[in-house]
């Protein structure tokens, strides 16, 4: 048996296409022992259906290694955090006033993109939910400072600087007195933060990162009493346009985690169904040939039942109307499946199998019935249906992803489908984000072409009338 | 009486994922037109590859293809495919292949597939054909109103039957016949001999009749070759070969089949035949041969005539 | 005699076809109930008839002069009452399976119900008519690109199974992983370089907007719009449908009795014809078939991604809208398309098999 087999896989290699095949495979499965190894499924669901965990992520960022291939070099998310010691964040007390103090926190960080950042955002912590009087102040390289505003700070406090329509108006008119004329375009808060303040700023090809150190300061007035118990805390989060290995989505998702996630999710999904399907449908076909008379009819008129239910549209009924979890999809799938069209193909060929002499002589010696199925009828047909088992895999991947296209996948999974949904309902491609199209897409040829690649070469090997040739 | 068929030097050699088949290798022979020639070989000796060649039925990837075959006295290797297609099959030779299930077309009908030879080699209307076809029916004894009927509702015996007439109806000189009795059972088989020696008689046709059966090689031949490994290595008049066959393998054949009436000790041939890839060195018999000498390891043994027309291929032989 | 083989063989031919469009047709109704069972089983297509019920009453209370001019609240619970009454009378009230059995009947007949909220180009809310109105549109693209395929496969696929190990065999064999792709997919990619890259043709859609009046320039924005889909189902299925057509026209090319036809001397072009193709016939067939019918259903992503008004789009529109009475409809309809593809199907094998059409010794 050994031997068989190292023959024939010595022959199977011969066939380049079958070694790219099995390249691509073996790649996806180590995927997928990597990503059910390292985090388990239930914590990835509730990573990727959680909105906390993703607070400081960018939305729709490219992936980082973008940046190799342009000269405009697009930022990285900036993350800084006074409640985090190790990143050492100053904070000291200044007294202004007998009874009146202000706790300082003094962001520092060196910007040196060539573009702007997507979103700025400062989130406030104290430890009372005493009123407090916050300030916030910008210095851009060059001691060009800004007030950004008055904050009351109650507990927490989430600024979204980036839609400060008051600063933007203030940072308008100064420019006008500055420079003489407004800018020609809609500037915007992130913009108007990072970008040198000189003429170049007035049109939008030639405005410019002012590249340099930044500091932000966060002032917090507190009184006497306070002074020791007081804890105020912030959190500036400049964020970028770049994340990654892949990118994110527009929930500020990590995409290379549904990626990665979605490896073992599609072989699983296509290994199982294939498998499955197609054993039922010959072990089926096996005892629909073998018995023959009244079982054989009435599995051939089941079988021409499924066969005039239409699959996919019958599928979509189902995860539309019961909303079902992937798996029972799965199980769905394959009940729907393996009284399928195979089972004829499978019978016709266990007919022509049951006439061969060595069964007759199997029954002649009084051989039971199941084991001349098992034994003598199934191996004579396995060589035919395991290229069939390879080549209908990438088919169940693509269905999984095509339910989740179509809106009515599980809403909770994470596959491919699903980021390729996400991408759809937000015109990803409209709207230029081909990345995030790109990557589900080439995973899923991948996966798809290595199958092929395989089962087409397992199909040359072991199709008995080809091997002739 | 005239030779009908006369092959010099015939080659064939393929190309397969392992090397290269020898499947004629060096085969000449010569037939009158009113003598039947039968070819004995056990399996791989290359009896069917042999036929087939005659009619330039050919393998794919062919190595080598050369030599002479006179049909009728003319040189038929040297005509281009389109001619050999046109006047010298089935006009001149025809061809009863094995009795499989598959040897007619499943979806035409019986009638049409008689007559189909007759409408492109005789230039026959269709009509005409047919009445030829229902007559050619009624010879090999079956009923003329299966004209009309597909293949499939036909026994294999009666499909065998309508193969030969197909092989007659344009009254070719020579027919060839591999092993055409060989999937039948052995009733029906003696029909088919019988019809056979009846057509032999009334027709005045030559048949080569491949066979890997001694006994009715007997009942239908007047010469005998005997095939081993890619070439013939006795050819010989059948009464004579009978009698007292020349070289060892033929004689080893004859030992092997059991008699009605003597009480014989049969004897098997040791070892298998030659792979035709990579024929043994020298006599490709040898390593079987009870008789093998030094020579016979080193050398291939020359055709030595033993007559005009009898030769055998053996250096026990060669002394003269 | 003939006279009498002839009639003898017509009644034989009216006899299957009789008794396989009878099992067809129970194989059909089994098929239906199966799919009202599973949608009923949410009580949804309950909701459908209950609609259905609400509609019909406060239309027949609003035609009827007798309720004019009477107090809202009033009518409200004549209404209510008239409806209990209805639903009473058809029998709601009553157990699942009597219930399911009046929709299989109901969806035999092809009364769908109405619409939630979808409407038809002609404003009809009807089921059967939105579905209908769509339909030629899935049927013209996908029945055009599927013949187109099956043609050009079966005569490349010919061509190269004279040619086997030449080039471009070779090139065929080599292209046939695309097929593991299906065509909607390489349909986003091209909609990309030829709609979006390149702006030569249109992103989807039937015809351009507004549709041209001329018939003879319309019936050109249709064929324009139908480029990209062909296309992306040519790039899937072209180079494997070929593939298994060579492979089919090979493994029939060794077959006896095509080596006795060429030991005859028959021309290679009749050896091609009546000793390859016609034997070849039945189970190629089939496969048109089989593909017709997978392709309606596989079409319901490709019409998304064009945007081409036929029921898949319809069936997206359906879940989108959570209309329920339209899902359904769709799925009845599908399965009589089905039906009546295998049935068809039957007939022509009936019609080129002669071992069907003859019966009786030796048939498969």
């Amino acid at each position: 048996m050994i031997k068989q087999l190292t023959a024939f896989a010595r022959e199977l290699l011969i066939y380049r296409s079958a070694l790219v095949g099995i390249i691509i495979i073996t790649s996806l499965i180590l995927l997928s022992l990597y990503a059910v190894i390292t985090v388990p499924y239930e914590e990835i669901v509730r990573k990727w259906n959680s909105i906390e965990i993703w607070e400081d992520f960018p939305r729709n960022a490219m992936p980082s290694w973008i940046n190799i291939f342009t000269h405009r070099k697009l930022p990285e998310t900036i993350i800084l955090d006074s409640r985090r010691k190790e990143l050492g964040i100053n904070k000291t007390i200044i007294t202004i006033a007998s009874g009146k103090y202000i706790l300082r926190i003094l962001f520092t960080f060196n910007y040196i993109y060539d573009d702007f950042p997507s979103e700025i955002i400062l989130r406030l912590y104290s430890n009372t939910t005493k009123q407090t009087t916050t300030q916030i102040t910008w210095i851009k390289p060059g001691e060009i400072e800004y007030i950004l505003g008055r904050k009351l700070l109650r507990g927490y406090e989430s600024y979204y600087v980036s839609s400060d329509e008051e600063f933007l108006k203030k940072f308008n008119a100064n420019l006008i007195s500055k420079l003489g004329s407004k800018p020609n375009y809609d500037l915007s808060v992130n913009i108007a933060l990072f970008a040198k303040e000189d003429p170049s700023i007035l049109s939008r090809d030639t405005v410019e990162v002012s590249k340099g150190e930044y500091r932000v300061i966060v002032d917090a007035l507190i009184g006497e009493e306070d002074l020791g118990r007081a804890q105020v805390d912030a959190k500036l989060v400049v964020y970028g346009k770049v994340y990654g290995v892949a990118g994110t989505d527009h929930r500020r998702r990590d995409l290379a985690l549904a990626l990665i996630w979605g490896a073992p999710i599609a072989l699983a999904f296509g290994l199982v169904a294939s498998i499955t399907i197609t054993f039922a449908q010959m072990f089926i076909a096996a005892i629909s040939a073998w018995y023959g008379k009244s079982l054989d009819f009435v599995i051939q008129r089941i079988t021409e039942i499924f066969m005039v239910l239409p699959f996919l549209p019958i599928l979509l009924m189902i995860s539309y109307f019961y909303k079902i979890t992937i798996w029972t999809l799965l199980a769905v799938v394959i009940l729907l499946s393996i009284f399928g069209s195979g089972v004829k193909n499978y019978r016709a060929m266990f007919l022509q199998i049951k006439e061969i002499p060595y069964i007759e002589a199997a029954i002649a010696y009084g051989t039971s019935s199941l084991r001349i199925v098992f034994r003598y009828m199934i191996p004579k047909i396995l060589p035919t249906i395991i290229p069939t088992i390879v080549l209908s895999v990438p088919d169940f991947v693509f269905l999984e992803a095509v339910l989740a296209l179509l809106g009515v996948g599980d809403p909770r999974a994470v596959t491919w489908g699903r980021v390729l949904e996400d991408a759809a309902r937000e015109a990803a491609l409209y709207k230029g984000y081909y990345y995030w199209i790109l990557e589900p897409s080439i995973l899923l040829l991948l996966t798809a072409l290595g199958f092929a690649l395989l089962g087409l070469t397992l199909d040359k090997i072991l199709n008995p009338r080809l091997r002739e040739m | 009486m005239k030779t009908i068929l006369n092959i010099k030097d015939l080659y064939l050699y393929y190309r397969v994922r392992a090397g290269l088949v020898k499947a004629v290798d060096g085969v000449s022979l010569d037939l009158y037109n009113d003598e039947s020639l039968a070819v004995l070989g056990e399996s791989g000796s290359g009896k069917s590859s042999f036929a087939r060649a005659i009619l330039r039925l050919l393998p794919k990837n062919v190595y080598r293809f050369e030599g002479s075959i006179y049909i009728d006295g003319e040189d038929v290797m040297k005509l281009s495919d389109d001619e050999f297609n046109d006047r010298i099959r089935w006009s001149k030779i025809s061809m009863v292949p094995q009795a499989s299930m598959n040897a007619l077309n499943p979806v035409i009908k019986i009638g049409e597939q008689l007559a189909e030879p007759l409408v492109i080699h005789r230039n026959m209307n269709k009509s005409d054909a047919l009445e030829r076809a229902r007559e050619m029916l009624k010879f090999v004894g079956i009923p003329q109103e299966f004209v009309d009927r597909y293949p499939f509702e036909l026994s294999g015996g009666m499909r065998q039957r309508v193969v030969i007439a197909m092989a007659l109806i344009t009254q070719p000189s020579i027919v060839i016949l591999d092993e055409p009795t060989s999937a039948l059972d052995v009733l029906t088989q003696a029909n088919i001999m019988n019809l056979l020696k009846k057509i032999k008689i009334d027709r005045k046709v030559s048949y080569v009749f491949i066979t890997h059966d001694i006994a009715l090689s007997s009942e239908i031949s007047d010469r005998i070759a005997v095939m081993y490994a890619g070439q013939i290595v006795e050819y010989n008049y059948a009464d004579k070969f009978y009698k007292e066959p020349q070289h060892p393998y033929s004689q080893l054949l004859l030992s092997s089949v059991p008699t009605l009436r003597e009480d014989k000790k049969i004897k098997f041939i040791p070892g298998e035949p030659p792979s035709l890839l990579s024929p043994p060195p020298g006599c490709r018999f040898h390593p079987r041969c009870p008789y093998a000498m030094d020579i016979c390891r080193r050398e291939e043994p020359p055709i030595l005539y033993m007559d005009g027309h009898s030769y055998v291929r053996c250096w026990l032989y060669a002394k003269r | 005699m003939i006279v009498a083989t002839r009639y003898a063989m017509l009644k034989r031919l009216g006899k299957y076809i009789a008794i396989r469009g009878t099992a067809i047709l129970v194989t059909t109704i089994i098929a239906i109930y199966i799919v009202i069972f599973i949608a009923n089983m949410g009580g949804f297509v309950d909701e459908i008839i209950k609609s259905e019920i609400q509609f019909g009453v406060y239309e027949a209370i609003r035609n009827n002069p007798a309720y004019r001019g009477m107090n809202k609240s009033v009518i409200e619970l004549i209404a209510r009452d008239m409806i209990e009454m209805e639903i009473k009378r058809i029998g709601l009230d009553k157990p699942f399976i009597y219930r399911s059995f009046n929709y299989l009947i109901d969806a035999l007949t092809l009364n769908l119900g109405r619409a939630i909220r979808i409407t038809s180009a002609s404003g009809s809310r009807q089921v059967r008519i939105i579905i209908l109105e769509r339909l030629p549109a899935s049927i013209l693209l996908f029945t055009t690109i599927q013949i187109m395929l099956f043609f050009s496969s079966l005569v490349t696929g010919l061509y190269l199974s004279r040619r086997y190990g030449s080039k471009i065999d070779k090139i065929i064999v080599a292209l046939s992983p695309l097929s593991s792709m299906p065509g909607w997919f390489y349909g986003l990619f091209l909609i990309m370089i030829f709609a979006s890259w390149l702006g030569i043709l249109p992103y989807g859609g039937l015809v351009d907007a507004p549709p041209p009046e001329h018939p003879l320039l319309y019936a050109l924005s249709v064929l324009k719009h139908m480029v990209l889909p062909m296309m992306s189902w040519f790039i899937a299925y072209f180079a494997i449908n070929t593939y298994s057509m060579r492979t089919f026209f090979l493994m029939f090319s060794s077959e006896d009795y095509v080596e006795l036809a060429k030991a005859k001397g028959v021309p290679a072009r009749e050896i091609e014809r009546r000793y390859i193709l016609r034997p070849t016939l039945p189970p190629i067939v089939t496969q048109l078939a089989l593909l017709l019918i997978s392709s309606w259903m596989g079409a319901i992503v490709t019409e998304n991604i064009f945007n081409w008004p036929g029921i898949g789009t319809l069936i997206w529109m359906a879940i989108a809208n959570n209309d329920s009475p339209v899902l359904i409809g769709i799925v009845t309809i599908y399965a009589y398309l089905l039906a009546i593809t295998v049935l068809l199907l039957d007939i022509i094998y009936v019609l080129i098999d002669p071992r069907i059409k003859i019966g009786g010794v030796g048939t498969s």
